[in-house]
């Protein structure tokens, strides 16, 4: 069964999702309950070392991460921090996170487009 | 005047024949063209990367802050030798330097940009390694043991906490107590390893804590020690259960008050660094024992990170395989894909005594011999390949299995002691002359285990 409240944070540029997690300036992280976004704060991030935005996520309570790249072993560590994590999609932020509500949003799978392309 | 088809064909063989990465995009950063290099330093084939946002393949550090293709199209201007970071589709960071330039037509309307790009993760992996640089990226394991370890990590980044970090020789305690430092702040002071076996106990506390002008006879002038060396930074104690006991009393003082007295000196000198400390052995039974102070035993362990033999998390060989693979194409500038399925089925049955270590020196070994695509099982040492592979007469053939054994026995042990022959007949608990008689008869060189 889902939780009753969720958190979702997405590394955002702009409207759409972030190229990149660790090199994002901005990450939103919104608070989801019955299916409904109740809360949204933007966090300016200045340091761009991974640990440091690890840690920011998981100190706010954060369960999902949605944001477009991620290196490998950086969302191992989210993981082990338990952090879902649905990384390479791409994007626009509201698209995204209305897929996410719907339960329709798959890591690498834009909302719009063909599967991405993983080699 | 429109290019032709085969005009259009010509230039896409040219293109491909080159050996750095070459894309173009439009006005609105769709990538248009797309060479085999660009395909191989992403790994996006061409056929996925054409129509998309150029940022949507690259996943850049300058994607946001500084594209270079922006600047381009905005100020018309070339630009050469950006320094940036991409990741390929695998999620593997890859440095890169690129240049672009302005794509016109004969008119001089805007196309769109260009951007060549070259790859330089093997001259990055090789400045690592000299500097010893290791971070996250090279802690390589997704077993539940390093789930604990990255789990921990971030924390651990941001305190100043001590670590101890237990595992068998070669299981790469050293490299974890790198990546330590190097992501807490202190990673631009200096990063101090004190071996304690390898120090002898005369001189350990006058090379731990330095000595003052006059301390002793050859004292001539103030000599800074090993913490001095480290001050800002971390000093990592290898084999830390080799702490001779005063020296014990002496750096439990250092860990609670942050303060030592060089010898012979009078004032106390202040420390400001960070404890991470290795041990082969278990340092709670050594307690138990009493041969190691309990008090410092949990000073040192505040945080305890535990590698397990690799033949107890074998899951993680085909990643580590994968990763020495990748590290020796950098250093040896060869081009080998990995391993063949044989060599790696008898990687996942060997019993690896000397863990990592003893992998890592088995892929380079193959690299030595192997001179195609993939290291087959003629290019591994004989010892571990199966007896029907081995392609010329063991010193071994013919003698009982169980000589045999004892000499592998000999063998792994030499391994976990790194060529020690003392500690080797300890472990082995036959005397120092018998090892050296049975290293004689079955040929094993203690010094080639130094070198592992």
């Amino acid at each position: 069964m889902e939780p009753v409240q969720a958190k979702v944070a997405i590394p955002r540029f702009g409207e759409t999702v972030a190229p990149c997690f660790e090199y994002s300036a901005t990450v939103a992280i919104f608070t989801i309950a019955k299916g409904v976004v109740t809360d949204q704060i933007d966090f300016t991030l200045q340091s761009q070392h991974a640990l440091d935005r690890v840690r920011l996520l998981r100190d706010q309570g954060v369960d999902t991460l949605i944001c477009g790249g991620v290196q490998d072993r950086v969302e191992d560590i989210l993981r082990a921090n338990g952090i879902r994590v649905i990384s390479w999609v791409t994007g626009s932020v509201d698209e995204l996170l209305s897929s996410f509500i719907r339960g329709r949003l798959t890591p690498g799978r834009n909302p719009q487009e063909a599967p991405h392309n993983r080699a | 005047m429109q290019p032709t088809g085969k005009s259009m064909r010509f230039f896409e063989i040219i293109l491909d024949s080159v050996a750095d990465g070459v894309f173009t995009v439009d006005r609105e950063w769709k990538i248009t063209s797309f060479n085999k290099a660009a395909e191989r330093i992403t790994r996006v084939r061409a056929e996925d990367a054409i129509g998309r946002r150029c940022s949507e393949i690259f996943h850049a550090d300058i994607c946001e802050s500084s594209c270079a293709l922006r600047q381009t199209m905005e100020t018309g201007q070339e630009l050469i030798d950006v320094p940036a970071r991409i990741l390929d589709s695998q999620g593997r960071a890859v440095p890169i330097s690129l240049s672009t330039a302005a794509l016109r037509d004969a008119d001089g309307t805007l196309l769109g940009a260009v951007e060549t790009f070259r790859d330089l993760s093997a001259l990055e992996q090789l400045r690592r390694e000299i500097k010893s640089q290791y971070t996250f990226e090279d802690i390589v394991g997704k077993s539940n043991v390093f789930q604990r370890i990255f789990a921990l990590l971030p924390d651990i980044a941001e305190s100043d906490t001590t670590v101890l970090i237990e595992g068998a020789s070669g299981s790469g305690k050293e490299l974890l107590a790198r990546a330590v430092h190097n992501l807490s702040h202190r990673r631009n002071k200096a990063f101090v390893a004190v071996n304690c076996g390898a120090l002898p106990v005369n001189l350990f506390e006058s090379e731990l804590f330095g000595y003052a002008q006059g301390a002793f006879t050859d004292a001539r002038r103030d000599k800074p020690g090993r913490l001095a060396l480290a001050e800002g930074g971390t000093i990592f104690f290898d084999e830390v259960d080799e702490l001779p006991p005063a020296t014990q009393v002496k750096l439990l003082r250092v860990l609670q008050e942050r303060e030592y007295e060089p010898l012979g000196a009078v004032k106390s000198v202040h420390a400001d660094l960070r404890v991470v400390a290795a041990t082969n052995r278990s340092l709670a039974e050594l307690v138990s024992s009493g041969r190691f102070r309990d008090d410092l035993y949990f000073r040192l362990a505040v945080v305890r990170l535990s590698i397990p033999p690799l033949k107890e998390r074998r899951q993680d060989i085909p990643l580590l395989v994968e990763h020495f693979v990748q590290r020796f194409n950098a250093k040896r500038g060869k081009s080998i894909a990995g391993v063949t399925p044989a060599v790696m089925e008898l990687l996942m049955r060997h019993d690896f005594p000397g863990n990592v270590r003893e992998l890592e020196n088995l892929i380079e070994y193959g690299f030595v011999l192997c001179h195609n695509r993939l290291i087959d099982i003629q290019h591994l040492p004989e010892h571990v390949q199966p007896d029907s592979q081995r392609t010329t007469l063991s010193p071994m053939k013919g003698r009982s299995g169980l000589r045999l054994a004892e000499a592998d026995a000999i063998r792994a042990a030499l391994l976990q002691t790194k060529g020690h022959v003392e500690k080797t007949a300890r472990d082995l608990g036959i005397s120092r002359t018998t090892l050296w008689r049975k290293m004689k008869q079955y040929g094993v060189n203690a010094r080639e285990y130094r070198k592992i």
